[in-house]
């Protein structure tokens, strides 16, 4: 069983979720045309 | 050992560049054209030419093996900041600097600095700090392009700077930004690649990620450090930093100041100038992070799982070695997993990587001294003139900065260490902060440059390896909060001025 420090897995976790809000972001705007 | 398959790899890839660069001469026959490539980059050409100027031969070699020493909190960390700082970019950035350089026909970011401001003096401090920093953190880039050449050619250092530099000196300034943009296209693709290659060789190794930190966290690195250290935020960091329990904070100040460096880079933000229009921005806030983001996870972790696959063939001194050199491990790594071809192309990637930076940073350099200090001093020289200036200036600063990098000096290498991160000290409050705040203004701009410098420079040299905090937080810690207070206490632009931020 690996024992990652849950600071390190929150590094990982974030990169995912600002990536993904960062896209969706950017979707919205070239729909929009903007 | 690399053979003839890898080596020509690297010697096609270098006469490749150098044909590119013939495709920009046509449209770089004036100054438009040479730096920003007539205002006519698409979006693909756009968003890898902004990551593979950004990504330098140290976030392959750096950034892939900085976790053989510190724990791999500093590659989660440095993949986080990575993603905050290039959504940032293209969110809060891009479109407002692209329609700015539109309304205003500004070519470099010390013109921004002297329209949004209306001060020249503004405008000679940004260009004299451009200069000066980036003339130095040349002799960074040079650094892990030359080694890898030298290394696969089996030939010198001094011989590889100069294989590494030529063939950029060649397409910048036959070709300008519009051969350099092309190029990091092709390399920002090499380096993609590379790095899928080496992610993927190096996973194969271990047994997958999690086989993979099981087996490091059961080790014992050189008969004495458990390899679960590398698995705690507050573990495995260097000796001194370990000692004092500053881990946690040196791998934050690190990964934070390196990687949101992104929002306030000149030799990124002129870039956006020479969008085609603003559906390429729109495209590029899409492929744009999802590239770095690529990029950040597959490479910044990969150090740690070395210990696994080169450990149980070195002796204790070679661990150590590689512990206190780290820029090797990857290449190491590499060198003894893939076959000829595959290696060549994984291990082309950080001189591809040096090249890009190398070239965007070269024309930055070249704009400043020859549109924003000899244009400023001399308004009515002539265009044509000028422009054999730009083209021979890179050749110059290569020279300089090549200069640097042979003779280095203890000093020469602290001041190069800080120069990356003063950069973007230097240029958050006046240029990031300055396109959404009216009130900022030229004396706020103009502390906040020289107070960023000042302190940057001095903790770096003075305190940083006494207290562990990288120098970019203290600088901003004062360079910012002068910003704001300067400028509320003093004389704004006019209104017609701040209407175009729009």
């Amino acid at each position: 069983m690996v024992e990652v420090d849950l600071m390190i897995a929150i590094g990982y976790v974030i990169a995912i979720i600002v990536l993904i809000l960062g896209l969706i972001y950017g979707v919205y705007k070239a729909i929009k045309g903007e | 050992m690399p053979d003839a398959i890898d080596i020509s790899i690297l010697v096609a890839l270098m006469v490749i560049v150098m044909l590119i660069g013939l495709k920009g001469y046509k449209i770089s026959k004036s100054m438009n054209g040479y730096f920003l490539a007539g205002r006519g980059l698409g979006s693909w050409v756009l968003a890898f030419s902004i990551m593979a100027t950004y990504f330098s031969a140290a976030s392959f070699l750096g950034g892939g093996g900085a976790t053989y020493l510190f724990n791999l909190g500093f590659g989660s960390w440095l993949t986080a900041w990575h993603v905050i700082g290039v959504v940032l970019m293209w969110v809060l950035v891009a479109k407002k600097l692209f329609n700015y350089a539109s309304k205003t026909n500004i070519m470099s970011v010390p013109d921004f600095i002297e329209h949004r401001y209306q001060s020249k003096n503004a405008k000679m401090v940004s260009a004299i700090v451009i200069i000066l920093l980036f003339t130095l953190y040349l002799t960074s880039i040079y650094k892990g392009g030359a080694i890898i050449i030298a290394t696969m050619l089996n030939t010198s250092f001094e011989i590889g700077l100069i294989l590494l530099a030529v063939p950029v000196l060649v397409y910048v300034s036959i070709g300008g930004l519009k051969a350099a943009a092309l190029n990091n296209l092709l390399l920002g693709s090499l380096m993609l690649l590379a790095s899928f290659l080496a992610f993927g060789y190096i996973m194969a190794a271990v047994g997958g990620p999690l086989k993979g930190l099981e087996t490091l966290q059961r080790m014992t690195i050189m008969g004495k450090i458990p390899g679960s250290l590398w698995l705690r935020f507050d573990g495995m960091g260097p000796p001194p930093a370990m000692k004092v329990g500053m881990v946690p904070f040196l791998i934050m100040s690190i990964t934070f100041s390196i990687s949101v460096a992104q929002i306030a880079l000149p030799n990124l933000l002129m870039q956006f100038y020479a969008a085609k229009n603003v559906k390429v921005i729109s495209r590029g806030r899409i492929i744009g992070p999802i590239a770095v983001t690529i990029y950040a996870l597959l490479v910044f972790s990969l150090g740690a799982y070395c210990h696994v696959i080169l450990d149980p063939q070195l002796s204790n001194s070679e661990i150590a070695f590689l512990m206190k050199n780290t820029d090797w491990v990857i290449p190491r790594t590499i060198i003894g997993l893939a076959p000829s071809g595959l290696r060549g192309l994984i291990l082309a990637a950080p001189v591809a990587a040096s090249m890009s930076t190398l070239a965007v940073t070269l024309l930055v350099l070249s704009a400043a001294l020859t549109r924003d200090v000899i244009q400023s001093v001399k308004p009515k020289v002539d265009e044509r003139k000028l422009l054999i200036l730009a083209r021979i200036a890179p050749i110059v600063f290569a020279v300089i900065s090549l200069a640097l990098t042979l003779i280095q000096t203890d000093i020469i290498v602290e001041i190069v260490g800080a120069a990356f991160g003063t950069i973007f000290v230097c240029f958050l409050g006046p240029v990031t902060i300055g396109l959404y705040w009216k009130g900022a203004t030229k004396a706020g701009a103009i502390t906040s440059m020289i107070s960023g410098l000042i302190v940057g420079l001095f903790w770096y040299i003075f305190l940083y390896k006494v207290t562990w905090i990288y120098p970019v937080i203290p600088a901003l810690a004062v360079s910012l909060p002068l910003f704001f207070i300067v400028s509320f206490f003093t004389k704004k632009p006019p209104k017609e001025v701040l209407e175009v931020l729009g």
